[in-house]
């Protein structure tokens, strides 16, 4: 055989054997991070949307009695808590954990004065609920690209209680 | 069987030297539509999915926000829900909306869930009808 057709052989290979594992991996990748990105925008609209609701937990008497709006520092903890886990519910297919035991980890802090949130840093004007949340997901193709599929996202949201 | 030649191997011919170019021809005609082609459509493919995905989920936060107003399953929220969707480019005729229950007491839950089935199709590949749904869960704000 000569150089020429050994040259020919080795460029066939270089396609079967390189090329075509690499297009597979970086495919994997970009849809990988793809989703992954569309669950970090879910899941930050589902952070919101429980915080939004632990605002319902208002100081009924309080506000009957002509105070400016206080939280109820328990129930609103536990209102972020309870519809923290049933909107990640609607996610379990993508999550690690159940919804459940993720929101029973998440760090919830109410605040009812001024000052700082101690979770996002803003400043604070009206009584807010504030969630940190740690969030295992699973990206299956995070795994066909060689790398582990379960990927933790730090995630926090806020919501505050506005007359 | 491999043959030796003494001195240097002799220069390839005309006709060897068309049968490689052939060759590299051959391949470049078989990658590029049936490997490049098809990757860099289910990109495409992919990325309009995951657009739909977005466009679902502002739709249904959009929506729940305005249940948990209203209280209960009404025309405003059935409409706040079709704006969503067609401002993100999404017929809302094809969207299935349910949102449960249909009336909800002051601290009850309301579901509000949008469906909708996306073709997905690459070529030389196949095509795929693609179920995208997206649910929110908040709480009624209506005493009644």
């Amino acid at each position: 055989m000569s150089r020429d057709r050994r040259g020919e052989r080795g460029q066939v290979a270089v396609y079967a054997v390189v090329l075509f594992p690499v297009l597979t991996v970086v495919l994997a990748l970009v849809l990988a991070v793809g989703s992954l990105e569309v669950l970090r925008t879910r899941l930050r609209a589902q952070i919101d949307m429980a915080a939004l609701t632990a605002t319902q937990a208002l100081d009924v008497s309080a506000l009957a009695a002509g105070d400016p709006p206080r939280l109820v520092e328990s129930q609103a903890e536990a209102l972020a808590r309870e519809y923290l886990a049933r909107n990640l519910a609607a996610t379990s297919d993508l999550l690690a954990a159940s919804a459940a035991e993720i929101a029973a980890g998440a760090e919830i802090v109410v605040t009812n004065g001024r000052g700082t949130d101690p979770i996002t840093g803003a400043s604070i004007e009206a009584p807010t609920v504030s969630i940190r949340v740690r969030v295992p997901a699973r990206i299956p193709l995070l795994g066909l690209a060689g790398l582990s599929p379960i990927v933790t996202l730090t995630m926090t949201g806020s919501a505050a209680a506005r007359t | 069987m491999r043959r030796r030649w003494a001195g240097r191997p002799p220069a390839p011919t005309r006709a060897d030297r068309r049968g490689e170019w052939g060759v590299a021809t051959v391949e470049a005609v078989l990658v590029v539509p049936l490997v490049l082609v098809p990757i860099l459509l289910a990109v495409v493919v992919f990325g309009r999915l995951e657009h739909t995905r977005l466009v679902l989920d502002a739709a249904a936060a959009a929506g729940a926000r305005q249940a948990a107003v209203a209280g209960a399953d009404t025309a405003t929220v059935r409409a706040r829900i079709a704006d969503e969707l067609s401002d993100g480019g999404i017929d809302p005729a094809r969207a299935r909306v349910t949102i449960e229950p249909a009336v909800a007491d002051w601290g009850d839950p309301i579901r509000v869930r949008v469906e909708i089935g996306e073709q997905a199709s690459i070529p030389f590949i196949g095509s795929w009808s693609v179920p995208l749904s997206a649910e929110f869960v908040t709480r009624s704000e209506v005493t009644r």
